[in-house]
């Protein structure tokens, strides 16, 4: 596996002379690569199981015979390893003289390959299918890397080019199995990791090659694709590459910077070439994703700023019709309305997908310019409901969900909404043999296909199941109130089926509940695992998450840290309808679009918002109903064009750094209120960057002091907060 | 409760030896069918329809003579049985007119005669031969019973090994039994079978299972096939002591889809065991319960390797796990496993009902026990035979086989299937004997010995076998996946008359970096025969770069 567990016990091992603690479940390779001692490898890959295909890491034990394959091969307790004898390296370089024999390797072993261009005439007379410098990945290779290490300097055997049709059809991926090795590395990561098993490994012997069923598209569904990527970023040579900016060469300037699609957060690093992004990988040492990433992040992390519905200019509504105005302009028309109003006539609410700088400056806006406590964001009784039921809804981190032995799933699918998060728990499916057992009406598609069983009960009896599992598992003496005659009414499930999900879980371990909780999910779900966590003898742990947001977290953390200065208590979305209606708030400063609350609330917020005197909207994207109910509207950078921080759902603190230049003219929202408050006369905002909003917020609140963009710039990883 | 069951079946057998009737059996198996038993049989039985009602016609094993097939025995009331060889359809109808009307015994196509005794000028069939060297174990009931019929089984002596271990013995005293029987695994690694076991008593608490490796993917060998196709209780019977033994409560038979009669026999066999509470709950009243899943998977040749072997049963891609984890402790499902060969367990009844002294003076020094071999290529009498391990090698080719059929007589023996080896016909004066032929470089594997004429051409027949281990690559690890391809290149390329000198020590060099890099078996031992060739065969190497010539006329442009 690819974590190696902090264990008490460690064993004592020699690798090539040099004494080694490792752990006792350590392979060879791991020791090794512990004390900093380079095995070359090929088909290794540490977000999988390794597979021992390559022969590369073959290293030798002393007083034994033949070879060990390091990435397979447990320490030994003293043993000791040499892994570069003369006869070692000529057994990888005539494994690698054999693998050249189907890899275009025409500069692999010419000493000329750091001279040549893709564009120069190749001096002996290579084939161009044959060259590295024409292939996508060449310097960013594998092999390449490997032949150069292992020294490899001719080659022996005859060439055979497969002569392949090159697979362009897809989006996002190309495929150009002329130029696989068969490690299998993507399909293992596929099958093992992200769970979609869309490719496979056909045919055998000589003729073995990845694909999908029949040949289709990976688009196709009979693959089931997610575009995930993760296949693409496991390939060690050019056979997958990443259909944009394929050509581009190497960038010259790399930046971390995370993703802000859902509350994991992950990690990525985007390749930049020119100031131009010419693709994104995912950090391996992302502690929320450790090198995993979805199609948002990986591939379509600048959809949002490229939106056609994108809205590129401040406007000011006049005579019903919005006109487009600069943007000094639209900020001194708002200065003017909201001069007019204070106190509770004016309230603010906001998305939870925006930076923690921008939250705080909201709060700090409408308390301390507006005087206004009336503050809130779309999804807060979602938050609240969490909140209220759990200390930490978040157990722990991200990736311990693939250390579990028993998960219970609930709620929207997450391969869908955090899909990250759902690779953990195939991890732990193929990894750790965990028993999943689902809860909810739909099966769904890869979870469902990874679940030991799926309880299909009817829509909003989970709460009942859970407890009746409870029950099961936790040999409560007292009675179950409801009857299996009620129950079977209810649910669609009988008490047998409740148990046979039950007797899936191994007893004395602990029971993981995943659930992933929407808007317009039940409250009751959360207070029932809530209640299990805390009241029940059952040894069990949490990893809520909650949909569509990206920084909820941040955003009760500061919300929290306003509160002691409220003076009513808490201010929902509910609470703002009801004030308009009833005239009390007259001028709003709303950030982002509708919340995804159900119909009819939707309707109740529209019919509000018409009533109000003075409404702004600052936003990516809006929807033009919105729009054509705003006074003014004012652009609003997107998280790839600005810097900030977020909190994930782990209460992890991270730094999202620009990876575009900025495609529209626009303040984000903290330089917005700043600009405002100025203009208004009411001086309480001094900012200058977002890092001295983020000093403020930091030594403001406690959990985040300490920190500071550039310390977060410095950690590999984003800190955990406390 | 075996007792009930053996009186019961010794009714059924019984009352069939002294049947007042004329009972013909014909040797039903894939083999015999593929030269025209089936026919045979259908008109016997047209035959009997038609004119002689009152004869019994029955479908019994295969005697293992595949060079005499179809074999028809026939037992008139009060005399031994008579076995006939080559009846073929056409001379069905005089022969049973011969027999029935006229009382011709047709000594003219008659192998011998049971029970020990001369008949009628017809000899005693053990002292045939191809018979008088065999020692029959796991073949004894071989042609004479009624494969799936379980009375049969029973009444010759089946399932008492069986009621002895559960019933007499402890799980440990059974593998007690079985190591000091030295009873070796016949896959071909010769492992100890008891030992092997005894690493399943310290496996965790759940469920362990017990995998029956009935690919049998070497051309050429037809053993394993036969035993479940001639008697496929032995193998079961085996498993339920094996598993007794190593606390296993299911056993897998991973068998090719392509054995079909074997399915059929084996899945009748199954069904017969579990309706009389041989498998299942609380067998033969002893408390022991179990399982017994017949997995028909369609042929890959890598899946007889039993790491690949766990993976298909998983119903993965057949390929293989790297080894640690073992199966004993990580195995199908992640449960300790224990793997065996068919042959390997079906000698259990057998060291159990005579017990490990008895046992271990069968065979030799090196394995205790018989061989079981399949005779094929430039052989006269091809077919299975089962002999004590030791024997001489020269015995089973000229007695056994019947010598060359080829009048120029035998060049080599290709041993243990394609992963094996091969031998000069020179070295031929040796025991038969795991590992003496192995030091000669034809080990004998799973008991497959083809025998090559001097028609042959060893280049050739090395091209062809490296053909075959390049198909069967599964393609995981890169020395087997590439080197198995470029030998056949290189091959091809001498036997085209396009060879040269630096081509062998090319083979060499791509023959030890297999060995010694590959994942498994298969790439490990895919070069064994092309080492072996260039050993004995040199010069038939050299001639064909050299002189660009094959003396055997084989290969085509070389002629």
């Amino acid at each position: 596996m690819a974590d190696i567990k902090q264990q008490e016990n460690l064993v004592n091992v020699t690798i090539d002379g040099r004494q080694i603690s490792a752990p006792k479940d350590a392979t060879i390779l791991e020791a090794a690569q512990l004390a900093g001692i380079y095995i070359p490898t090929l088909c290794y890959d540490e977000r999988i199981k390794s597979y021992g295909a390559c022969r590369m890491c073959v290293v030798e034990q002393e007083d034994r015979p033949g070879y060990a394959a390091a990435c397979v091969t447990p320490v030994a307790e003293n043993a000791s390893y040499i892994t570069n004898k003369d006869e070692t390296v000529e057994l990888r370089q005539s494994v690698l003289n054999l693998l050249m024999s189907e890899h275009p390797h025409g500069c692999l072993t010419c000493d000329r390959i750091v001279h040549c261009g893709p564009n120069d005439i190749c001096l002996r007379n290579v084939s161009v299918t044959d060259r590295c410098v024409v292939c996508p990945q060449n310097h960013r290779c594998e092999l390449q890397a490997t032949v150069e290490i292992v020294g490899v300097n001719e080659q022996l055997l005859p060439y055979s080019y497969r002569e392949l049709p090159i697979r362009t059809e897809d989006p996002h991926i190309d495929r150009d199995y002329n130029l696989c090795i068969a490690c299998a590395r993507c399909v293992r990561i596929c099958d093992e990791v992200i769970g979609v098993e869309a490719i496979s490994m056909l045919q055998k012997g000589d003729r073995i090659l990845p694909g999908t069923p029949n040949d289709v598209p990976l688009s196709d569904p009979l693959s089931g694709c997610t575009f995930c990527g993760a296949c693409v970023d496991a390939c060690p040579v050019g056979a997958l590459t990443e259909k944009e900016n394929k050509w581009e060469g190497l960038p010259d300037q790399t930046v971390s910077t995370v993703c802000t699609e859902c509350e994991i957060g992950c990690q990525l690093t985007a390749e930049l070439k020119d100031g131009k992004l010419l693709r994104i990988v995912p950090d391996l040492d992302g502690g929320s994703n450790q090198g995993l990433a979805c199609v948002m992040g990986k591939f379509k992390i600048t959809d949002e700023a490229l939106s056609e519905d994108r809205i590129k200019h401040a406007g000011i509504q006049e005579g019903s019709k919005l006109q487009q105005k600069n943007l000094v302009e639209a900020i001194e028309a708002a200065a003017t309305q909201y001069k007019k109003y204070s106190g509770d006539e004016f309230a603010m609410v906001s998305s939870a997908s925006i930076s923690n700088e921008d939250s705080y400056v909201i709060n700090k806006f409408a308390r301390e310019v507006m005087n206004s406590n009336q503050v809130t964001n779309s999804s807060e009784s979602l938050m609240k409901v969490i909140d209220d039921n759990f200390e930490v809804p978040f157990s722990s981190e991200v990736k311990d969900l693939s250390q579990s032995r028993n998960i219970v799933f609930l709620g929207s699918d997450l391969e869908e909404t955090h899909p990250v998060a759902a690779y953990q728990i195939h991890k732990a499916v193929n990894y750790n043999d965990a028993n999943l057992i689902g809860i909810g009406p739909e099966r769904f598609k890869e979870l469902g296909r990874a679940a030991r069983m799926w309880l299909q009960c009817k829509s909003g009896t989970e709460p009942l199941i859970l407890e009746k599992m409870s029950h099961y598992l936790s040999k409560t003496e007292t009675p179950f109130e409801t009857s299996e005659e009620d129950f079977i009414e209810l649910t669609g499930l009988s008490f047998d089926e409740i148990q046979r999900a039950s007797d899936f879980f191994t007893p004395s371990e602990r029971i993981s509940f995943v659930h992933a909780a929407e808007l317009s999910s039940s409250p009751e779900v959360i207070e029932k695992i809530s209640f299990i966590n805390k009241k029940s003898n059952l040894d069990s742990n949490s990893f809520i998450f909650r949909s569509g947001e990206s920084n909820s977290q941040g955003l009760l953390d500061i919300n929290d840290s306003f509160k002691d200065t409220a003076i009513e208590g808490t201010f929902s979305l509910d609470n703002f309808i009801e004030n308009v209606e009833s005239n009390k708030i007259k001028a709003v400063y709303w950030v982002g679009g509708i919340p995804d609350i159900s119909d009819k609330k939707t309707e109740d917020l529209y019919r509000a918002l018409g009533k109000v005197e003075f409404l702004l909207v600052q936003g990516t994207a809006i929807p033009e109903s919105l729009m054509d109910l705003a006074n003014i509207v004012l652009p609003q950078p997107v998280a790839t064009e600005s810097v900030g921080t977020f909190t994930n759902v782990e209460k992890r603190l991270q730094l999202v750094t620009p990876i575009i230049e900025p495609l529209v003219e626009a303040d984000p929202v903290w330089e917005t209120l700043t600009a405002l408050a100025k203009i208004m006369d009411r001086d309480v905002l001094k900012f200058g960057t977002s890092d001295e909003v983020f000093q403020e917020l930091a030594s403001e609140i406690d959990e985040y002091s300490g920190y500071s963009h550039d310390s977060l710039r410095l950690m590999e990883t984003g800190p955990i907060l406390k | 409760m075996y007792e009930q069951m053996k009186s019961e079946a010794d009714k059924i057998w019984n009352a069939r030896s002294n049947s007042i009737h004329p009972i013909i059996s014909v040797g039903i198996s894939a083999s015999s069918v593929s030269v025209g038993a089936g026919r045979t049989l259908a008109r016997i039985q047209e035959e009997v329809q038609q004119k002689y009602s009152e004869v019994i016609v029955e479908e019994v094993g295969d005697i293992g003579f595949s060079w005499a097939d179809p074999v028809v025995h026939i037992t008139m009331p009060g005399t031994p049985q008579i076995t006939y060889g080559n009846i073929s359809e056409d001379i069905v109808e005089q022969f049973l007119a011969d027999i029935l009307v006229d009382s011709n015994l047709r000594s003219d196509l008659s192998l011998g005669v049971a029970g020990g005794g001369e008949f009628k000028g017809i000899n005693p069939l053990e002292n045939q031969p191809w018979m008088i060297h065999q020692k029959r174990i796991i073949m004894e009931n071989y042609g004479y019973t009624i494969p799936q019929n379980l009375s049969h089984y029973i009444s010759n002596g089946g399932m008492e090994a069986l009621d002895k271990a559960l019933n007499s013995m402890t799980p440990e005293e059974v593998i007690e039994e079985v190591k000091n029987s030295d009873l070796r695994g016949r896959g071909g690694a010769l492992f100890p079978t008891g030992v092997k076991w005894s690493f399943m008593q310290n496996a965790p608490e759940g469920d362990k299972y017990l995998a029956i490796n009935a690919e049998e993917g070497d051309p050429g060998a037809f053993t394993d096939v036969s035993i479940i196709e001639n008697d496929p209780y032995k193998l079961l019977e085996g498993m339920l002591i094996a598993s007794y033994a190593m606390g296993c409560n299911k056993s897998f038979i991973h068998v090719r889809a392509e054995y079909q009669l074997a399915v059929e026999r084996l899945t009748e066999a199954v069904k017969s065991l579990e309706e009389h509470n041989l498998v299942g709950d609380n067998i033969l009243g002893s408390g022991f319960s179990h399982e017994i899943e017949v997995d028909a998977t369609g042929h890959a040749y890598i899946c007889g390797e039993e790491t690949a072997l766990m993976e298909s049963l998983e119903g993965k891609r057949g390929a293989p796990r790297p080894r640690p984890p073992f199966p004993a402790g990580y195995g199908i499902f992640g449960r300790p496993t224990n793997i065996n060969n068919v042959k390997t367990i079906s000698y259990v009844p057998t060291v159990i009902k005579i017990g490990h002294k008895e046992f271990k003076n069968i065979g030799a020094e090196s394995a205790s026990g018989t061989a079981l071999l399949s005779l094929s290529g430039h052989i006269n009498r091809r077919g299975v035979a089962e002999i004590p391990v030791g024997l001489n090698l020269s015995t089973v080719i000229d007695d056994i086989g019947g010598g060359s059929s080829d009048i120029n007589g035998i060049k080599a023996l290709q041993c243990g299937g394609p992963l094996g080896g091969i031998m000069s016909s020179e070295e031929m004066n040796m025991p038969t004997d795991f590992q003496g032929m192995s030091l000669k470089g034809s080990p004998l594997g799973s008991g497959g010995i083809m025998v090559v004429s001097n028609s042959s051409c060893i280049v050739s027949l090395v091209k062809n076998i490296a053909e075959f281990n390049e198909d069967e690559s599964c393609g995981k690890c890169f020395p087997c996946r590439k080197g198995t391809t470029h030998i056949v290149q290189i091959l091809k390329n001498i036997v085209e008359g396009y060879g040269n000198q630096s081509d062998l020590s090319k083979l060499n060099d791509i023959g030890e970096s297999m060995v010694a890099g590959s994942l498994c078996g298969l790439g490990q031992l895919a070069p064994g025969v092309l080492k072996n060739a260039l050993k004995y065969f040199s010069e038939e190497f050299n001639e064909h770069i050299d002189e660009k010539k094959c003396a055997a006329g084989v290969c085509g442009k070389l002629a």
